[in-house]
């Protein structure tokens, strides 16, 4: 009995070390040099708009530090464009749109960094053309009857490598437009199944994250043609986009993707940048929508 | 006259062919009658020696009249042989196992660890009775664990016995278990590995100028050989750890005809979890276990011939059962390995061995979910397949002494179902990924010449493969050179080139050796993984008992996969496995280290590691270089054994060990950046939504950020009891990580936030080994 105590402090030594096996945050100071952030998208819809910052550290959970010092040359196939105004807190503008099928380079200069450069060629417009089988009623005599239409959509691809995206709008019971996030009803061999999800419980066994990506890979210049169900008054929208943009997307899409698998092991994204010295993106898109 | 220059041309032949014999035969242990691989046998009067193969057979060339030959082996007490060779010599040598290792008398300055074509960096002979000595946590004895204090090798997480070779990844090891490819050699998340002490007798690392013998992986083989079985005399083993027990029986079917061995090991931690959760009422009752089974048997019909059949089964099992509001449910994952192989080792000549095989390598995983509500049944079914059934022959022809050519080739049939996918209920029953289902053809053939000229000893070969899948064949021709020139008795420099490939690829998330991990084969669109190393090293015998080895490495890697960024496999993504892959390549280069003295009351092998490995993918990384996940710059490890007691029928053993490591290397975000929002969320994308494409969140490079040191030191202190009949007992007692030291086991991300878990403090275990 006397050697009871003594007996209970050694279990109780080996109980504490045991379960001292724990969990906790990960220390991640890492002292990241800032390196300039621009972002422009060329849309030949549109002007001219990027905006600089500065990349900061994942810990320090600031709001980004904005540079409005910057000297920015935008160069259209060789040539200068024009230089892009400071418009206050980052932004740069240049009052003229981009035009489809010439190529771009900026220029940035400011003190303290190295110079950033970036080149894209803008696209043009998607043409695109659609057919309608005929209606669909659902829940018939009810209140919620709806019509839903067997859809033919057909991109006339141009010849050369040709990256498009497309998304749609659909307004829900409030009458409000939304983003339809995901796609049930593709099932499409010239879709890129880089987003495409497996689920037993969807009807064909599967949908899309968010978009439909297709690459003209295989059939340059040839009708893309895929179906899908839709909805009158949805807007469909088609963007054909450069090299780099289509992949800023792709790796924006499958870092959204992982966020929401939240799964123990998979790959961390890296966001795709195609700026020499910096981060952010240089790209283009060029947009062709069509409303039922 | 062209008779008479026919007659001159073959005197020289014929003069030497009347003054020399060949002794051959095979070399076996005396009480049990297990061939022993590798043992030498040497003629001191003509300086001439040569090493048994794989199957405990020689062949050597000697001049005519008495000689003696010295038969010896490491644990065993040399055998003399006084004999009058007059003409071509069967030679069974039996040896008598030395009860203390101080009784083995290590003549001159004959090394006897020392091969006489590799470097002791290149090839390592792993003692399996001394592995039985090294501090392991929960007293489970590992092979695997066991070589990662080996210099160039690294481990993976701690504990876990996946490992990695001079910069290349784990799946890059060929590990055979009787001469037949095990694919996933590990149980419960790693921790363990498929590798039953009790049934191995001999396992050997090959980790540069690997022989054309061995083909199909870059960087490494091991080659582990189970145990015959008993040819004398009936025996078995129990031993039992805190988390599994093992049961080995051994002996004759026909005295020194014919044996055979099973050993049976398996964990008995779901048994009181299941009483547990009964007592407790739990609607569901679950539970987790391993088995492994290996069984061989051998039958000698005669001199000339024995047949083998050996059998390798291995199983982990995951499940729960469960009735809950009369829906029925069920679920299991289970993974495991099945090996068997038919062998036929003929001495076909005094000079002419051959090894013809026959087997099967199976790995599968399943996962199912069953439910049962009335009459209705849903079930849900992913499980993954290889399967390889080859066919084998190797010979091994001994011109003289020191020259031996070996030749062979190997026809194989492989199959992969990776990732198939099955959905069952009342109305439907749906495959959705059967195209990933792919088979393939590989043939292979080796030439290998072993020679030993003066001061120069050599090992050259050549490796020719074709592989065919999906109508695509791609052919290799792989080079191996090993070089040992002898400067003297003491100091030799070896030199040694090899190209490898791979048509396998191993697709991994964690580099724990999970079930998830899938095996593909090369593809149309992704070809083959090939390697270059080269290396040089000088080594120094100092006596019998010190060995100190430096050496050199650098070796390139072509056509090596990584999972492409966001690619995971336990989540529903893509399941063509070839969409979520990148081909790229790799670069490793380091140096080795090795200080060893053994034999005596105080051993000890300390080996350091400086290292370099990086990776290069077009499209990740924009094509940028980035370093390897276990590109760890440092390693050292120490395994130190001393005989506190050492007198007949008992032993007194305290072992320790100690690692140090640089971290490897984690994938975190570190970088914030503005970000732009995709197309179509810019209007009506919840706040949220907004918040998060307003900053993304990337990083430099992958594996950007380095985990800290990872370091922990081992005791063990062990006593055996074994009387000369063989019986006797042994117990160990272990403490794991003394001085409680949280290494990161793994990270992971929770909430957006990494997190580091720890999983091994200080563990102490006692285990119990019973011989009869």
């Amino acid at each position: 009995m006397n050697y009871q105590p003594r007996y209970s402090a050694y279990l109780l030594l080996i109980f504490l070390l045991v379960f001292m096996s724990c969990e906790k945050d990960l220390k991640t100071e890492v002292r990241i040099n800032p390196k300039l952030c621009f972002n422009c998208i060329l849309n030949p819809d549109s002007v001219i708009r990027g905006s600089l910052s500065l990349s900061q550290s994942i810990s320090e959970n600031n709001t980004f530090q904005k540079v409005s010092d910057a000297i920015i040359e935008l160069k259209e196939d060789g040539q200068t464009f024009g230089i892009m105004k400071n418009t206050g807190s980052g932004v740069y503008v240049l009052n003229i749109k981009p035009n489809s099928g010439s190529y771009y380079e900026i220029n940035i200069k400011t003190e303290g960094f190295q110079s950033l450069h970036a080149s894209t060629i803008v696209p043009l417009k998607p043409s695109v053309n659609y057919e309608l089988d005929n209606p669909i009623l659902h829940n018939p005599n009810t209140y919620s009857s709806y019509f839903t239409y067997r859809i033919t959509k057909n991109i006339n691809d141009r010849l050369g490598i040709n990256r498009y995206w497309h998304y749609r709008h659909r307004q829900n019971h409030s009458k409000i437009w939304r983003f339809v996030g995901v796609f049930y009803d593709v099932d499409s061999p010239i879709v890129d199944n880089f987003n495409r999800v497996t689920d037993a419980t969807d009807e064909l066994g599967f949908h899309y994250e968010s978009y439909i990506r297709i690459n003209d890979s295989g059939m340059d210049g040839a009708i893309l043609s895929f179906y899908s169900t839709s909805y009158l008054n949805e807007i469909n929208f088609f963007i054909d986009t450069d090299e780099h943009y289509d992949k800023y997307l792709k790796s924006t899409i499958k870092q959204k993707m992982n966020d929401g698998d939240n799964l123990l092991f998979n790959e961390p994204v890296q966001i795709y940048s195609n700026i020499e010295n910096g981060l952010g993106i240089f790209g283009s898109a060029a947009i062709t929508s069509f409303k039922l | 006259m062209r008779n008479i220059l026919l007659l001159f041309l073959l005197l020289p032949t014929f003069i030497f062919a009347q003054n020399y014999v060949i002794v051959s035969g095979k070399i076996s242990d005396m009480n049990s009658g297990e061939l022993l691989i590798g043992a030498t046998i040497y003629s001191p009067d003509t300086k001439l020696g040569v090493s048994a193969n794989a199957y405990g057979f020689f062949s050597i060339k000697l001049p005519k009249g008495p000689t003696t030959l010295q038969a010896s082996y490491v644990g065993y007490q040399t055998s003399s042989v006084r004999i009058n060779l007059k003409k071509d010599t069967v030679l069974n040598i039996s040896l008598k196992t030395s009860l203390n290792l101080e009784e083995v008398t290590v003549k001159g300055n004959q090394n006897r660890t020392a091969h006489p074509y590799f470097s002791s960096l290149n090839m390592m002979k792993l003692d399996m009775v001394k592995m039985g000595d090294i501090p392991v946590i929960l007293g489970e004895r590992d092979l695997l664990k066991s070589i990662q204090y080996l210099p160039g090798i690294k481990g993976g997480a701690e504990n876990t016995a996946g490992y990695n070779v001079r910069g290349g990844s784990s799946d890059q090891n060929l590990i055979l278990l009787d001469g037949v490819p095990v694919y996933n050699v590990y149980h419960l998340m790693g921790f363990f590995s498929v590798f039953n002490g009790e049934a191995i007798k001999n396992a050997e690392l090959y980790k540069g100028g690997i022989p054309a013998r061995y083909g199909g992986h870059l960087s490494s083989v091991l080659d582990v050989s189970m145990k015959e079985g008993n040819l004398k005399k009936k025996e078995g083993t129990f031993t039992i750890s805190p988390v599994a027990g093992n049961f080995t029986l051994e002996g004759p079917i026909k005295k020194d005809t014919a044996s055979y061995i099973i050993s049976v090991r398996r964990t008995f931690i779901d048994g009181p979890l299941m009483l547990i959760q009964k007592l407790a009422d739990q609607p569901y009752i679950g539970g987790y276990f391993f088995y492994d089974i290996n069984a061989k048997a051998n039958w000698i019909f005669n001199p000339q011939n024995r047949i083998f059949l050996s059998i390798y089964s291995g199983l982990d099992r995951n499940f729960y059962n469960g009735n809950d509001r009369n829906i029925k449910q069920s679920y299991h994952y289970q993974w495991g390995n099945t090996t068997a192989v038919l062998r036929l080792n003929s001495t076909l000549n005094s000079k002419l061995f051959a090894n013809t095989s026959l087997y099967f390598s199976s790995f599968s995983n399943t996962q199912r979910t069953k439910s049962e509500e009335d009459k209705s049944v849903n079930l849900f079914l992913t499980s993954s397949k290889l399967n390889d059934w080859s066919l084998k022959t190797d010979f091994d022809y001994y011109f003289t002494s020191g020259h031996v050519v070996r030749f062979g080739g190997k026809l194989s049939q492989l199959s992969f179902s990776p990732d198939i996918l099955q959905q069952r209920n009342d109305e439907t029953e749906t495959s959705f990924t059967q195209e990933n289902r792919k088979q393939a053809f590989v043939s292979e053939v080796y030439l290998e010449d072993a020679i030993q000229w003066r001061h120069l000893n050599a090992n050259i070969g050549l490796r020719a493969a074709t592989y065919s899948i999906e109508g695509k064949t791609y052919s290799s021709a792989e080079p191996r050179i090993a070089l040992n020139w002898l400067l003297n008795p003491e100091l030799t420099i070896s030199a040694s080139y090899m190209r490898n490939s791979q048509n396998l690829h191993l697709l991994t998330n964690s580099s724990l050796g999970l079930p998830t991990d899938l095996w593909v084969a090369s593809t149309k669109k992704i070809a083959p993984q090939k390697a270059d190393q080269y290396s040089l090293g000088i080594e120094k015998h100092m006596g019998a008992r010190y060995t100190l080895g430096l050496e050199g490495y650098y070796k390139t890697m072509k056509n090596v996969t990584r999972f492409n960024e966001g690619a995971a496999f336990l989540s529903g993504r893509d399941r063509n496995w070839e969409n979520n892959v990148s081909v790229g390549e790799g670069e490793a280069y380091g140096s080795e280290l090795m200080f060893r003295k053994e034999n005596a009351r105080l051993n000890w092998l300390l080996a350091y590691t400086l290292s370099w490995s990086n990776q290069h993918f077009d499209d990740i990384n924009r094509g940028r270089w980035f370093p390897f996940k276990y590109d760890r710059r440092h390693d050292f490890s120490a395994l130190i054994d001393y005989k506190l007691k050492s007198k007949y029928p008992g032993e007194r053993k305290i072992s320790l060990a100690f690692v140090f490591q640089s971290g490897n290397h984690v994938t975190i975000n570190d970088t914030e950046t503005e970000g732009v929002m995709p197309p179509g969320f810019e209007y009506y994308a919840s706040p949220k939504e907004v918040e998060k494409f307003r900053a993304r969140q990337t990083y430099e490079n992958p594996n950007n950020f380095k985990m800290p040191s990872f370091h922990h030191l081992d005791l063990n202190y062990s006593v055996k009891k074994y009387r000369s009949s063989g019986r006797g007992h042994e117990w160990s007692f272990s403490g794991y990580n003394i001085y409680n030291h949280l290494n990161p086991w793994m990270t992971y991300k929770k909430d957006g936030v990494a997190k580091q878990l720890s999983i091994f403090p200080f563990i102490p275990s006692v285990s119990y080994r019973y011989k009869w």
